[in-house]
């Protein structure tokens, strides 16, 4: 009879589960990085927003 | 004494009261580098890790007198000294009811998780790393971290924290098999197979036990587990996509931590005793004026709580400024008085102790973790023992001389007794037909029996039912007083 290591399921179940957060690493660079491209966009409409306000006080 | 064995990095000895322990080069170039990291300092501010200097030069040549620390020195080249904060009363996993398995759990989660930021991990997520001051976690084993492979995205104390935190708490959840029974035979815990037996078809394919137990189950079954490449180490070659994959398993293993936390108002026999008994309006305002009374009158510092149902006189001792053991056999109720105590920062250890079978001494040589009462002697100023003895006379059959010899082992000055006499309708309850067997017990035979070992200080009749409140003073305790006034 084979010895039986019961802890090796556990153990293979983690490196899955690193597997699957492995993968959505690569997914995870990807929104950043799409969300840093739109943040610059955000940014200037921010900017746009004092001068429209400030137009509006001196009204 | 010599209380730790099994870390290759050091040893702890308990020198007089003073918890050294002896950490060799291996183990002190680990601590040094956790000593500088960021996350230090908050941990020892935050209490979550416990109170740590080093020796010096002279107060380590003072401590290699003794024996025992010099024999464990001179067995580890380079080593140095390092003196804990002790902790006031050691308590072990299979003690704690499943509310403090759960918070020790958080707490070894909560070092995995800051550490990663530091670089640092972890070498083990036992239990046994976390000590209870009160009812507050304390991390105590500063030796279990390490510096971390950069590269490397596996938790190596997944499986441990698996079989020691999460299997235990989830079998106790839906087995009701109390943690007394799992840990107290199981030192590293249990194995996914052990659960697998109890599961029922339906129960393995759902959560938590699919991903805590079933699957591991088959994938031990399916892998080449006899291949000693699956334990080699790993290493990715981007750090950052290791650090991000180790973050999110450990996200994944709170996530479980929080499916098999326990539940609150949950219902035993006893977790209703305080509401639902038939004694009179009066009888528990008088038993607790009694109390409160005889804790004002003697200031303790250090009270054990014996049979404390839900915490009533364990709080109120607490508050009167004493610091609490509070024990009781049943785990239901002892996880509520911690809830309590932890949610308003009460000094009060509970612990699942029943003290007609106190927990053993267990481990390597029987001398890993001391007995209960091993731990328990001589260590409180007053001990409660409030309806409780007719429930070690009548269910337990333990002899009244023993009962009363044994609260004056534990007691360094003063007792707190209920009498309840064998006229009493919960004492006629649980003698179930066998009244015959307590005719002799009245009230004078038991101040008789009190008699060998403790004085009457003072006595007192609750209400009109057949139960007397007696303080009483260890006999030794007054004589000891008598001869230092000469």
């Amino acid at each position: 009879m084979l010895y039986a290591d019961p802890g090796s399921g556990v153990l293979i179940w983690q490196l899955l589960l690193a597997l699957f957060f492995g993968a959505t690493f690569y997914f995870s660079k990807l929104r950043h990085w799409a969300i840093a491209k739109l943040r610059p966009e955000r940014r200037s409409e921010t900017v746009k927003a004092p001068a429209v306000s400030k137009s509006i006080s001196e009204e | 004494m010599t209380i730790s064995l099994r870390d290759p990095s050091g040893r702890v000895c308990l020198i007089d009261d003073r918890v050294i322990r002896v950490v060799n080069r291996a183990g002190l170039s680990d601590l040094q580098a956790f000593l500088g990291t960021a996350g230090a300092p908050q941990f020892f501010e935050s209490e979550k890790l416990v109170n740590t200097c080093f020796l010096d030069a002279t107060a380590t040549a003072e401590m290699l007198r003794h024996e025992e620390v010099r024999r464990v020195y001179e067995q580890s080249p380079g080593a140095a000294l390092v003196e804990h904060e002790r902790v006031p009363f050691r308590s072990f996993p299979y003690e704690w009811p499943a509310e403090m398995l759960h918070t020790a759990a958080a707490l070894t989660l909560d070092f995995a998780e800051q550490l990663l930021d530091d670089g640092f991990g972890m070498k083990d997520a036992s239990p046994y790393n976390v000590l209870f001051h009160g009812s507050r976690p304390v991390f105590v084993d500063l030796l279990s971290f390490e510096p971390r492979d950069a590269g490397d995205p596996t938790w190596l104390p997944f499986g441990q924290f698996v079989r020691t935190f999460l299997l235990p708490l989830l079998v106790n959840k839906k087995f009701g098999i109390s943690l007394a029974q799992l840990l107290t035979t199981h030192r590293d815990g249990l194995e996914p197979e052990e659960v697998f037996h109890l599961l029922n078809p339906l129960q393995k394919l759902r959560q938590p036990f699919l991903s805590l137990v079933s699957m591991p189950v088959w994938l031990a079954a399916r892998g080449r587990t006899e291949d000693p490449k699956l334990y080699r180490t790993r290493k990715l070659s981007d750090p950052a996509r290791a650090t991000f994959i180790l973050r999110h398993v450990l996200r994944s293993v709170r996530r479980q931590l929080a499916a098999v936390a326990p539940r609150a108002g949950r219902k035993s026999t006893w977790s209703d005793y305080m509401d639902k008994n038939n004694y009179s309006q009066d009888y528990f305002p008088l038993k607790q004026e009694f109390v409160t009374k005889a804790l004002q009158r003697h200031q303790p510092r250090r009270v054990l709580d014996v049979g404390c149902n839900t915490g009533h006189f364990s709080v109120i001792a607490a508050r009167s400024g004493a610091s609490v053991v509070a024990i009781d056999y049943d785990p239901v109720v002892v996880g509520e008085v911690w809830r309590r105590a932890n949610a308003e920062g009460l000094d009060i250890l509970p612990l699942v102790v029943d003290l007609a079978r106190p927990t053993p001494s267990i481990g390597w040589r029987n001398a890993e973790c001391p007995s209960f009462l091993d731990r328990a002697r001589g260590q409180f100023d007053t001990v409660l023992m409030l309806g409780v003895i007719h429930h070690l006379l009548v269910s337990e059959r333990i002899p009244l001389a023993e009962i009363v010899a044994l609260a004056a082992e534990l007691t360094t000055d003063a007792l707190v007794i209920e009498f309840v006499a064998p006229q009493d309708p919960m004492f006629r309850r649980i003698t179930r037909g066998r009244d015959h067997l307590f005719t002799d017990l009245t009230k004078e035979v038991f101040e008789t029996t009190c008699g060998k070992h403790f004085e009457v200080v003072r006595c007192a009749r609750l209400d009109r039912t057949n139960r007397w409140l007696y303080l009483m003073k260890r006999k030794e305790t007054l004589i000891e007083c008598f001869e230092m006034q000469q």
